[in-house]
């Protein structure tokens, strides 16, 4: 990995990053704790220096979240002075929504993308920035880095604007919006690598270490007190989460690698792609794209 | 640009930077299946991608589907929007942009090119060369894509015969002769079987050249950049403490600190206080210069209003500053553009009003020529003459691709309904009238071809009138002046295109037909056609006229006596009509119809050939040349 490439899409999300302040009245940053997360953090951080991040940081809280996000969330950003809005379904979270009583899809909807379109209206944003990139998935690999979402925030493959050479157009209606996307072109591996020499603070989450697990529909699912399923067989298996979502649709993955270095070989090497260990978006061929046409990231 | 590594670092780093390339081709050609090539035999392709293929159909041909993202696009096999892939080698990192072909979605498509350093254009060895590659290659070349690689697909249906791709090579030049390509290179492959993508192939030795993969790992990425005029337009400012700072990328050119800048629009003159990054720790760090695609904050010595929108840069290199300029435009609205029409401009993060001044012309993407219209519809390319509501700071597109670039938008639904590429400011006469035709002429040479535009000088006159000495004279001028031209004369078609003819009139008509259509391929393969026949007939003579193109077909009469050619009659073929040897000969038992409206008439009877094809040569360069 040379260091030309990652000045190279530093400066390309800067860019973004000031684009999205530069045209948007009111833009919020959407922060999940995870990774991509951190790093777009702390382009946003570099984007603006030496003043601070000029818009609100938004975290939808499914309330399955791990445990170590609460606190590395809260620490991290009252570290870097940021002002942080935390959305919540509380409606649904009271009526103990769960993938067992609502099934992957409906459980992800009520928590995640309604949750997030709730918060995007009541503050009126017009332009959500999120830390997605094309190489995750498939349709994200559609994506733009201003993302049109028509009044109902749903995203409609046919209608989105062309990019030409590094000119955005965010002009929108009233309700209508944009997802700011200044992460597109990162890999995961660019992700590991920038993560090392920004010495960017991350979960521990992702570093290897023997935790208590079961396996579900294939995959490693850490086993807490919260939505504990029955009848499973919990074993001890030194394994990492190579990405963060919600407890019980997560899977780690065995794993040996405690460093950055580890992960970045291990990265290297592997044969399954980033978000094969997330329940939902194998659960149905085109969940991802199915998700993003409702108002998902 | 002549600077080279030694004086420029940035050369050397920005090499090994991430190379952005684009896929482009005809529907059929095997795009998608060389990207799914190209992953595979790189090992960039995960087991679950595979995985997800392979329960589609089996075979290699699946690789296809490793670049088609949605549902719509696996359902209905064709690309909507550009699917970007990123993968690597031990050498570097690739963002590859795989581009719909449709006609449908050229904005898309152009959303790829415009960010590409190099373009891979697919071509189906065992066919023609297809419109839409015609139109893709124009494109790419409108968009200044600075390299391009011609991939000639499925040799193994051509049994990978150096002659099938020779023959696509050749005629992809004699398109290509028109446009402003500056680095092209042919591969021929096979992606099925991946001969000469990441592995060279052994069923084509005689190819000696690199594999797609070599040529991509040792493309420079920044083959476009400015590096000597700076322009950093601002896109916000952030307060912090007593200073203001200005956010912004430097798209061309480089800055250092302490040098005399200039602040447009305002005019203000001050110097560089201080370039600022943030360090990993979130401390300042202090530089001393930045270059095109930096991405910095500056500070100013002195307290000036500074806003989005405005642009910093030197005082002795400024961009032009103009209301009235013109551009090619690229049209993606679904309503067409007419003048008198209004939009919104986005050029360097400037926001205005703007209007369509004047269109002079839309380009026919497959002759490349150029027809007069009073309107740009959808997916068409028209040059234009634009007035903003105020002042703009423009580059010309061919020397800053950043500066020199905009887009159109459409003021009630917002969408981005143009991409525009500054040529050069509106001359003042054009605010009263079109531009003459020479001006615009030389205009044209400068941004579609290299060359001349090509088109048919065609001689009619009896037998012997003097057609074949000036046209072998004209032919002689033309290569002098490094036009590529052909020359097609009476009898050498005869002898075997239309060996099967007879002098009928009907014989005669098929012959000026074929001759027509011969001359109209030459054309638009970019060569210069001369044709001497004796064409006798007015109708034959609109038919080819039609065929050809009436901006392409310039007709020459060679005005010489009967008697003087029966006189002269080389071949002894007047006697042979007189004795009734020969039927239907022009001028004794068949007759020649003057033209009515030549381009030109020559008098080859009293005046020297010489002189006739001065005539000639006076009339193309005034018109023409």
């Amino acid at each position: 990995m040379n260091k030309e490439e990652l000045k190279q899409l530093e400066s390309e999300s800067i860019y973004v990053l000031r684009e999205a302040v530069g045209q948007f009245k009111n833009p919020v940053l959407l922060y999940s704790v995870g990774k991509d997360s951190s790093v777009l953090l702390h382009l946003a951080r570099k984007a603006f220096y030496p003043a601070k991040i000029p818009f609100p940081i938004l975290h939808i809280d499914t309330a399955y979240k791990f445990t170590e996000m609460y606190e590395f969330r809260d620490s991290f950003i009252k570290k870097i002075g940021a002002n942080l809005i935390v959305a919540r379904n509380e409606i649904a979270i009271s009526k103990k929504t769960s993938p067992k009583t609502h099934g992957l899809e409906a459980c992800c909807n009520l928590l995640k993308t309604q949750t997030l379109l709730a918060a995007l209206r009541e503050n009126s944003f017009d332009a959500a920035i999120g830390g997605a990139r094309r190489d995750e998935e498939k349709s994200r690999a559609k994506e733009k880095f201003f993302s049109f979402r028509n009044s109902l925030s749903q995203w409609d493959p046919e209608i989105q604007r062309p990019e030409l050479w590094s000119i955005y157009n965010g002009k929108v209606k009233s309700n209508e919006s944009i997802r700011v996307f200044p992460l597109s072109n990162w890999t995961e591996l660019d992700i590991w690598h920038y993560i090392k020499d920004e010495k960017i603070p991350i979960l521990s989450l992702y570093f290897a270490k023997e935790r208590k697990v079961y396996f579900k529909n294939n995959t490693l699912i850490l086993n807490n007190h919260t939505l504990d399923e029955e009848n499973v067989e919990v074993m001890n298996v030194r394994c990492r989460f190579r990405t963060l979502g919600c407890i019980s649709c997560t899977g780690a993955v065995r794993s040996d690698a405690d460093t950055i270095d580890k992960i970045i070989e291990e990265i290297k090497n592997v044969n399954f792609s980033e978000r094969n260990n997330r329940l939902i978006d194998s659960n149905l061929k085109n969940s991802m794209e199915e998700k993003k046409r409702t108002g998902y990231f | 640009m002549s600077i080279n590594e030694k004086e420029n670092p940035f050369l050397k780093t920005h090499k090994r930077s991430k190379l952005n390339f684009v896929t482009a081709g005809n529907v059929d050609d095997g795009k998608s299946t060389l990207i799914g090539r190209l992953l595979n035999d790189s090992n960039n392709l995960t087991i679950d991608k595979i995985d997800d293929i392979k329960d589609v159909k089996n075979g290699l041909s699946v690789l296809a589907h490793a670049s088609d993202g949605l549902a719509a696009e696996r359902e209905q096999g064709i690309t909507i929007d550009v699917a970007y892939k990123y993968f690597s080698t031990k050498k570097r990192s690739f963002i590859l942009a795989d581009a719909p072909g449709h006609l449908r979605y050229t904005k898309n498509m152009l959303s790829a090119v415009s960010r590409a350093s190099l373009a891979i254009l697919l071509i189906d060895a065992s066919k023609e060369i297809q419109t839409q590659t015609k139109r893709h290659a124009f494109l790419l070349s409108l968009f200044k894509v600075p390299k391009l690689v011609v991939a000639v697909n499925k040799m193994d249906l051509v049994n990978y015969s150096e002659i099938s791709f020779e023959k696509i090579r050749n005629e992809f030049i004699a398109y290509s002769q028109k446009l402003r390509i500056d680095s092209l290179e042919f591969v021929p492959i096979s992606a099925l079987d991946g001969d000469n993508v990441v592995h060279s192939s052994q069923r084509m030795s005689w190819y000696k050249g690199s594999t797609i993969l070599t040529i991509l790992e040792n493309t420079y990425s920044e083959g476009d950049c400015n590096l000597i005029d700076f322009r950093f337009p601002v896109q916000c400012v952030s307060h912090n403490k007593d200073s203001n700072f200005l956010l912004g990328r430097v798209e061309s050119g480089s800055v250092k600190v302490n040098e005399d800048i200039l602040v447009l629009p305002s005019r203000f003159q001050t110097k560089v206080k201080s370039i600022v990054k943030m360090s990993s720790e979130g401390k300042e760090v202090m530089l001393n210069q930045a270059s095109f695609l930096e991405s910095i904050a500056i500070s100013l010595h002195d307290k000036v209003q500074v806003s989005r929108g405005d642009m910093i840069v030197k005082v002795d290199n400024q961009p032009k500053s103009l209301r009235l300029f013109e551009a090619m435009l690229v049209w993606f609205g679904e309503e067409e553009t007419k003048v008198g029409r209004e939009y919104i401009i986005y050029h360097s993060h400037n926001e205005t009003q703007i209007c369509i001044e004047n269109i002079k012309y839309v380009i026919d993407v497959d002759t490349l020529s150029k027809a007069k219209s009073t309107s740009i519809n959808v997916n068409q390319v028209g040059r234009v003459v634009l007035r903003a509501s105020s002042e703009l700071y423009i580059d010309e597109f061919q020397n800053n691709k950043s500066n020199g670039s905009f887009i159109l938008i459409d003021p009630i639904t917002y969408s981005t309904i143009a991409a525009g590429l500054i040529i050069d400011k509106a001359k003042l006469s054009s605010m009263v009238s079109n531009d003459s035709q020479s001006n615009q002429n030389s205009l044209d040479v400068k941004l579609i071809s290299k060359k001349n535009k090509p088109q048919t000088l065609w001689l009619t006159g009896l037998s012997a009138s003097g057609k074949s000495t000036i046209a072998r004279e004209i032919e002689k001028k033309l290569s002098h002046l490094k036009i590529d031209v052909f020359w097609l004369d009476g009898d050498i078609v005869r002898t075997g295109l239309c060996k099967d003819l007879s002098f009928s009139k009907e014989d005669r008509s098929e012959n000026i037909r074929r001759v027509s259509e011969v001359a109209k391929l030459f054309n638009q393969a970019g060569v210069f056609c001369i044709c001497s026949f004796i064409t006798p007939f007015e109708d034959d003579r609109i038919l080819a006229k039609k065929t050809i193109g009436e901006e392409n077909y310039i007709e020459v009469f060679v005005d010489t006596d009967l008697e003087v050619c029966e006189k002269r009659d080389p071949k002894n073929l007047y006697i042979k009509a007189r004795r009734g040897e020969i039927k239907n000969f022009t001028g004794i038992d068949s007759p020649y119809e003057k033209p009515i409206a030549p381009n030109i008439a020559v008098d080859a009877g009293s005046r020297t050939i010489e002189d006739c094809v001065e005539q000639i040569m006076a009339y193309l360069g005034e018109k023409v040349l």
